[in-house]
């Protein structure tokens, strides 16, 4: 037990750098989502190092759905992310339970009313930037650090299930 | 104040009922976040987190939710952040059960 441990926290480390402006895919190299990509199926605490000062933008990411949840990044093992001030940008597209597509040139429901009104539409999920772990599972050895990282008008996303959010007149 | 709904009756959060999604969401892991910035942010809200731990230092949550804990979530070095609040500005930190 404990030479597992030690062996899991010292293992081999790799560095990933980020230097493009978009979010990317998996296999879009020098993108964060590649290099989350990479740092979820390398061993060891991973770091992320990101061009400073840079600006990813995420208007043409797409979420990745998954139960109540949908994200951008999901990390499934320990990482550092050292954003030496980036910041993310934009907004990625999100789905409401009706199928309607959102962006911010799409805006369907306004932040600036109630959260909750019987008027509301129910939406399946919430989005997030980042998920850490698997949600209802033990993710005690996952340890995500951010520094310097920043996110800047990630703001049209779903709410959660219990939560809404209205569509208004278009 | 006269839209002070939905604070004005008892919210219930946890594992189950988050209050908002989180630019960042977790559940028992640990999550460190220093010198960051999580602004107009107002949809998915700030840090959403179940169980485990959240380190928040030298960090901005403008117009961003907070932070949300439940589920016995160690919260810790939350020192010199700042919160500026849209939409939920009476929970800067939710607790949930």
């Amino acid at each position: 037990m404990l030479l597992g441990s030690w062996s899991s926290q010292y293992s081999p480390a790799a560095d990933f750098n980020v230097t493009s402006s978009v979010w990317g895919t998996a296999s879009n190299v020098g993108s964060f989502a590649w290099a989350v990509a990479q740092a979820n199926s390398n061993p060891g605490v991973d770091t992320i190092r990101v061009q400073s000062g840079l600006n990813i933008n995420v208007d043409d990411a797409a979420t990745v759905p998954g139960g109540s949840h949908a994200w951008l990044a999901k990390f499934t093992e320990s990482a550092l992310i050292e954003g030496n001030g980036a910041t993310l940008v934009g907004n990625p597209t999100y789905v409401t339970s009706g199928g309607l597509v959102g962006t911010k040139t799409n805006i369907l429901g306004s932040p600036y009313r109630d959260p909750y009104a019987p008027s509301d539409i129910p939406v399946t999920a919430g989005v997030s930037f980042a998920i850490i772990g698997e949600f209802a599972q033990d993710n005690s050895s996952i340890h995500v650090s951010f520094n310097a990282l920043n996110a800047d008008g990630l703001r049209l996303t779903r709410w959660p299930d219990r939560l809404s959010t209205s569509i208004p007149s278009i | 104040m006269n839209r002070n709904l939905p604070f004005g009756d008892y919210v219930e959060s946890g594992s189950d009922y988050a209050i908002f999604s989180g630019s960042i969401a977790g559940e028992n892991a640990v999550l460190n976040m220093s010198n960051s910035t999580i602004s107009d942010s107002y949809g998915a809200g700030g840090i959403s987190w179940v169980g485990g731990d959240v380190n928040v230092v030298s960090s901005i949550l403008s117009d961003a939710g907070g932070i949300q804990v439940s589920d016995s979530t160690e919260m810790t070095g939350a020192t010199h952040l700042f919160f500026r609040y849209r939409l939920y500005c009476i929970h800067s930190i939710a607790i949930g059960r």
